[in-house]
């Protein structure tokens, strides 16, 4: 005969996980359907399904859902985006967040179906086209993962970069990676007599000229192209900052962080922002999973803590010191370092 | 010329949402995978890798999210179920959740998969189903929900059962839909006097009676089969008890309450534990779990809080308490009548 059990903790926590699934779906559908363009001033199931030009049942039964998910609210049988929702889930806001969602949400898909094969076979092979690394996927990527520096990264980023000790007195900066020029605008507005050149892939620096005219910053700011890993990176510069993309195996970063010593004056300084894994790989609690796609895929090489720091000093810098710094809620490495 | 967005709101409660359906698939190829049952003792990823006959990185790296998860502790590079997965996820525990979880995925997740299609065009027409199948599926969902009441609830059902006056006198109770029997074996088990009897589906009571016998409760705890809704479920109870059934005979509910109320001894108690939507129908958050069968129904099984309690005056009961419970599968209603 078997005793019942007296069971003392609950299964919540595991039934929440579980159906994490459901908010993401109806996000990610919301964002395809465009709802939350419609929900910018209060409007009724019956008035939204108008203008979707949907079924007015099962769009009550839509809104209300993400009402669950606090993306919109309800009130009086009106529908209203939240705050957040406002800023970054309505197109044509400029940290509208829905593209950058919508790449990751068709990179993760089929990866997320085919987990347990990925974990029983390996990684297998990437058609060309669908591999995260190519030019088209990294174009696309950056334009839309601008919304994210837009939307408040950047501000933590030039806040790490404007506190280190005379940022006063720079006047030359080497943004490396820099994307849209974003993070090197943010810099920039901190120091009027800093001029910066943002350097990365060729098919990425028109994107940058396109945000440094929109914001006024074309006097001061250029914008360069070339591969990293081969071309010149220019020299004479009192600050190179690196954010976010020094990802690789340490016989790449190698080559590139000597090209920087030689780039900068001297007495320059680098400055370097990383995603980086910690507790044995297990945290930070978003960037596993985050890169999970990429890092099974074989298409990501994730660093631990401390990985720069031992580059910087294969590569001749010195007083390297190193710390967390929390940009946007996830804590990320900061190196800096002295030539 | 628009300067640079300052952006004091967060994005980081919407990544959330989108990182959600990983977190969720993670659990799933878990259980797919059984890894769980390998981990009852510190293992290598190596040596879970070679049990699972899989790929070496990538169980690593799926190791990692687990215990990035909280599923896993990770020691030295060696990892071990945390306690929730030892209790839940693990196939030899009696608390085991895979079939309950692999239920909800066929009910609550794979339903969404044509979320945008079912919005746009209403339920269309419900999926022919015959009756041989329903009864299947409820012997099935019976079973796989059996966790729920071994897993903490049951404790509780008996504690709540045991507050109401003269609980220790009570001679005869009945567990009206009630599946697998666990809550009346709970409740009797809590009293030296009780006697249950469990009213379900014909298949259904089968169940039931596995469990009893099991529990080797057969002297005080006995089934009876039929439809509640159109057949006779006895008389002269001192307490019915009635939890996550109603909701499907909505439609019959006052005749179905005045059922209850005249198979109660005067003075005897009627406790529902019962879904309660509140804010609108937009809480508890147990409505996104409801919403994939909603989205393809045109019934809608839900209550409102404070819906049944009303209705259980109108039908002849002299008064309710009720209270709102918090459950592993979130927030219920509890509501007691006094005949």
């Amino acid at each position: 005969m078997g005793k019942l059990p007296r069971v003392e903790s609950d299964f919540s926590e595991l039934n929440n996980l579980y159906f994490g699934t459901i908010a993401s779906r109806l996000m990610m559908t919301a964002i395809g359907m465009k709802i939350f363009d419609h929900l910018e001033q209060p409007m009724t199931s019956q008035e939204t399904a108008k203008a979707l030009a949907t079924d007015p049942g099962n769009t009550e039964l839509m809104l209300d859902a993400l009402c669950a998910c606090h993306l919109i609210s309800k009130k009086n049988g009106e529908y209203r985006n939240q705050q957040a929702t406002s800023v970054f889930l309505v197109c044509g806001k400029p940290a509208y967040l829905g593209d950058w969602f919508q790449q990751a949400d068709e990179a993760n898909l089929p990866f997320l179906d085919s987990l347990a094969d990925k974990i029983k076979f390996g990684p297998g092979d990437t058609p060309e086209d669908e591999n995260m690394n190519s030019e088209a996927y990294c174009e696309r990527y950056t334009a839309s993962h601008a919304a994210t520096s837009l939307g408040g990264i950047a501000g933590h980023i030039a806040e790490q970069i404007t506190a280190l000790p005379a940022f006063q007195n720079c006047k030359t900066m080497l943004d490396l990676g820099g994307g849209p020029a974003i993070n090197a605008m943010a810099v920039a507005q901190e120091n009027s007599q800093l001029r910066v050149t943002v350097f990365d892939r060729p098919s990425i620096a028109p994107l940058a000229r396109s945000y440094i005219d929109a914001y006024g910053f074309s006097d001061r700011i250029t914008a360069m192209g070339g591969d990293y890993l081969k071309d010149s990176l220019g020299q004479g510069y009192d600050l190179i900052m690196i954010t976010d993309t020094l990802y690789y195996e340490d016989q790449e970063i190698d080559p590139v962080l000597r090209k920087c010593h030689e780039a900068l004056n001297p007495g320059g300084r680098l400055a370097a922002i990383h995603a980086v894994l910690t507790d044995e790989r297990t945290r930070p609690v978003n960037l596993v999973l985050d890169l999970l796609t990429e890092t099974m895929s074989g298409q990501a090489h994730m660093p631990e803590k401390g990985y720069l720091a031992s580059a910087l000093d294969r590569c001749g810098f010195k007083d390297i010191t190193s710390k967390m710094v929390d940009i946007g809620g996830t804590f990320m490495e900061m190196n800096l370092a002295h030539k | 010329m628009p300067s640079l967005p300052m952006e004091p709101q967060s994005f980081r409660p919407l990544h959330e949402i989108m990182v959600g359906q990983i977190r969720s698939r993670l659990l799933q190829a878990g259980l797919d995978l059984k890894v769980f049952d390998l981990l009852g003792e510190f293992r290598t990823a190596a040596e879970v890798a070679a049990a699972m006959n899989a790929h070496q990185a990538n169980t690593r790296l799926f190791l990692d999210a687990l215990a990035n998860l909280g599923l896993v502790d990770k020691e030295k590079e060696q990892y071990r179920n945390a306690p929730l997965a030892a209790q839940f996820l693990s196939s030899g525990s009696s608390l085991y959740l895979g079939p309950l979880l692999s239920m909800v995925k066929q009910m609550s997740l794979d339903t969404l998969n044509d979320l945008e299609e079912r919005i746009r065009r209403g339920p269309g027409l419900a999926e022919f189903r015959d009756d041989s199948d329903a009864q299947c599926q409820w012997v099935e969902s019976a079973r796989a929900s059996a966790p729920w009441a071994l897993g903490e609830m049951g404790c509780r059902a008996a504690r709540i059962a045991a507050r109401l006056p003269g609980f220790n006198a009570f001679e005869k109770m009945l567990d009206l839909g009630g599946g697998h029997g666990l809550f009346a074996l709970y409740l009797v088990q809590a009293s030296d006097n009780l006697r249950a009897v469990v009213f379900d589906h014909p298949p259904v009571v089968e169940l039931a009676s596995e469990f009893i016998a099991s529990y080797d409760m057969g002297e005080r705890v006995t089934v009876m089969a039929g439809d509640y809704v159109t057949d006779g479920i006895g008389s002269d109870y001192d307490l019915i008890w009635a939890s996550a059934t109603l909701g499907p005979a909505k439609d019959h509910l006052d005749a179905l309450l005045a059922k209850i109320h005249a198979a109660l001894k005067p003075g005897a108690y009627f406790i529902s534990l019962h879904d309660g939507m509140t804010h609108e129908n937009t809480q508890p958050d147990m409505i996104l779990e409801w919403l994939g069968g909603l989205l393809s129904s045109e019934k809608d099984p839900r209550f409102e809080q404070g819906e049944l309690a009303e209705a259980m005056l109108r039908c002849g009961f002299c008064r309710v308490r009720s209270r709102t419970i918090d459950t592993p599968l979130g927030a219920m209603e509890l509501d007691i009548a006094r005949k």
